[in-house]
């Protein structure tokens, strides 16, 4: 099996299957297009994804690598959340710096599958919940500028706060 | 001093410790999260307007016990116990069952006269004091493991896990029975949170991976997201445009009148979501699931079907009612406030559901949009008779919407869901209705509410 060599952003390098790497959109279609010959021993530099994360990604790749790929449906209809498959629930069982991480470096390498299961866990993250808790959840800061402030009156207003 | 000044006196203190202390999150003594800052005759405490409103701050329930409400009156957790999701089950025979464990009653966190909903999972009746039941009746779990007697000194000792804790599970559950909700939330409350690490923000994820994840959301959870910061609303509505936010109302709220037809569909959602009384009850009507299985001829198939026609042939003065679903499981009606009163002008939704038993079994009838009324909880719970014990086959869905029309106009002062609302209405009259048309302008008065 051709091996693949992957360097992280601090320096650290992965060989991985050419067929596992290519579960990234972005490293197949650089192979593809680059032309690098399976058998050079040249490294692919991903500038975006550090050794801890890329190293979840290619674990990750590595377990999904005979899935079926996957089809492209329709946008806007609400697609299930609650199909992630057990083995994906304790894989994203990390802390919310990790998730986030994670999902940034699925999109940046264009890891379908696995943005999609990222998002489904950030989904049910967010489904069920008030702005007020989602802010919380994520530790977001209520970011409505004055103006806007006064479009959104704040939910169940008091008295005291008039 | 009398007890109007002292309990003048004990609302400015409570008052003046909110502004000190800030919204509460976590447990708080009990206090009566009812507000009232208005002047009595002849002195003028302030020259503010007079106005009330529930303040959310914690549950009312369990008094913060289990987790933040998050401005809803009850928290998710207590939601889970009294108002169950998934199909309309069988409903436990009414009637007063004394229960012999020499119980008191006190150690509810509540008072509030209000008889909660029945599910198989969940027998939880509580009477109030005014009914002069100095019972509870409580059979299978109660929601509330602790008294207030101990709640002093469990005080410091329970750090309640926040919603962030809570967020770290990342397989929330899935749709299933009531029970397996409440069990997944319980466990989820006792899990510790996981310490964050790294230099993130959510609020910062890339638009295109946000709108990825606006893909597995349902549109009250969307609508959510477009309150959380102004970035997130300006990619939900790229996500979404806001016309098609008019679809999604037409969906949600069947009988919602639009006269506009030029406006904010967004922001008339968004006025929907907050005249309501509880939002977790909005979601659950978006989720609530019918028995898979009907008898076509079944009694009840039969009478519905029949009081549904009546309805269409000879409709009510001020009230609709549709069913949402096939089997007649869940419906949303309206009534508008009857002329004369307070609530004129006004168009109120409510929510019912018809158990699998009726019409043995009386239906669950709740308001949906806020309403200022002495027999309508902060949640929107009905205190009428014909709801709970009083229920009798010759009463119909139209019967007892007009039963609930007329308490708008005469409110009942004997038995009531909230003292509070109760006293100004018996004591201060002009008060009260004053606030109810207040709120009447500013929750039920739909066409008005985005300006």
């Amino acid at each position: 099996m051709p091996q693949l060599k992957l360097q992280s952003s601090d320096g650290e390098i992965f060989e991985v299957d050419v067929e596992i790497a290519k579960c990234s959109f972005t490293i197949k279609t650089m192979l593809e297009e680059l032309g690098i010959d399976e058998e050079d021993d040249e490294v692919v530099p991903l500038p975006n994804v550090n050794s801890a994360i890329l190293e979840k990604v290619i674990e990750w790749a590595t377990y999904h690598k005979d899935d079926p790929p996957p089809t492209e449906d329709d946008q806007y209809k609400e697609k299930r959340s609650d199909d992630i498959c057990e083995w994906d629930v304790d894989f994203l069982k990390v802390d919310q710096g990790t998730l986030f991480e994670i999902m940034l470096a699925a999109n940046y390498l264009d890891v379908k599958g696995l943005l999609d299961t990222t998002c489904k866990t950030v989904a049910n993250m967010i489904k069920g919940k008030s702005a007020d808790e989602i802010r919380k959840t994520f530790n977001i800061k209520d970011n409505f500028t004055v103006s806007e402030e006064e479009n959104v009156p704040k939910e169940n207003g008091s008295c005291e706060e008039k | 001093m009398n007890s109007m000044e002292l309990n003048k006196l004990v609302q400015s203190i409570l008052k003046l410790k909110d502004k000190l202390l800030g919204p509460r999150e976590y447990y708080t003594e009990k206090q009566d999260t009812f507000t009232v800052c208005e002047s009595e005759e002849g002195q003028n405490v302030s020259d503010e307007e007079p106005d009330i409103d529930f303040v959310n701050s914690t549950c009312y329930q369990c008094n913060g016990y289990y987790e933040p409400c998050f401005g809803d009156p009850v928290c998710s957790t207590c939601h889970l116990f009294l108002y169950p999701v998934g199909h309309p089950l069988e409903i436990p025979p009414l009637g007063l069952e004394e229960n012999n464990d020499s119980d008191s009653g006190n150690d509810e966190p509540l008072e509030m006269c209000r008889v909660a909903v029945w599910g198989e999972h969940q027998r939880y009746i509580t009477l109030s004091r005014y009914l002069g039941l100095g019972y509870r009746i409580s059979r299978g779990r109660s929601p509330f493991p602790h008294s207030p007697q101990r709640q002093n000194e469990s005080e410091q000792a329970i750090a309640v896990p926040t919603s962030s804790d809570v967020s770290n599970q990342p397989n929330p559950p899935r749709p299933s029975p009531n029970q397996d909700k409440l069990d997944a939330q319980l466990q989820r409350l006792s899990i510790p949170s996981a310490v964050h690490s790294g230099n993130f923000n959510f609020g910062f994820l890339p638009p295109e991976v946000l709108m990825h994840t606006f893909q597995f959301l349902d549109e009250i959870s969307l609508w959510s997201i477009g309150q959380v910061s102004s970035r997130w609303r300006s990619i939900l509505l790229m996500y979404i445009k806001p016309e098609k936010w008019k679809e999604i109302i037409a969906n949600r709220w069947p009988l919602l009148i639009i006269r506009d037809m030029d406006q904010d569909w967004y922001e008339l959602y968004s006025a929907m979501m907050k005249s309501v009384c509880c939002f977790k009850c909005v979601q659950q009507m978006a989720a609530q699931e019918c028995p898979p299985i009907f008898d076509n001829n079944s009694w009840r198939a039969h009478r519905l079907r029949t009081e549904l026609r009546a309805m269409r042939t000879d409709p009510l003065d001020g009230i609709e009612a549709i069913p949402l679903d096939e089997e007649c499981c869940h419906w949303q009606a309206t009534m508008e406030g009857p002329t004369g009163s307070c609530y004129e002008g006004g168009l109120f939704f409510l929510y019912i559901q018809v158990p699998v038993s009726y019409p043995l079994r009386p239906p669950i009838v709740r308001f949906l949009t806020k309403i200022f009324h002495p027999n309508v909880s902060r949640h929107g719970d009905i205190g009428v008779d014909s709801l709970h014990q009083n229920w009798s086959l010759a009463l119909t869905l139209s019967k007892l919407l007009i039963s609930i029309q007329s308490l708008l106009t005469d409110p009942f002062c004997d038995v009531c869901m909230e003292p509070d609302i109760c006293k100004l209405y018996v004591t201060n009259r002009s008060a009260f209705e004053e606030q109810a048309r207040k709120w009447t302008v500013k929750y039920a008065m739909h066409d008005l509410i985005p300006h």
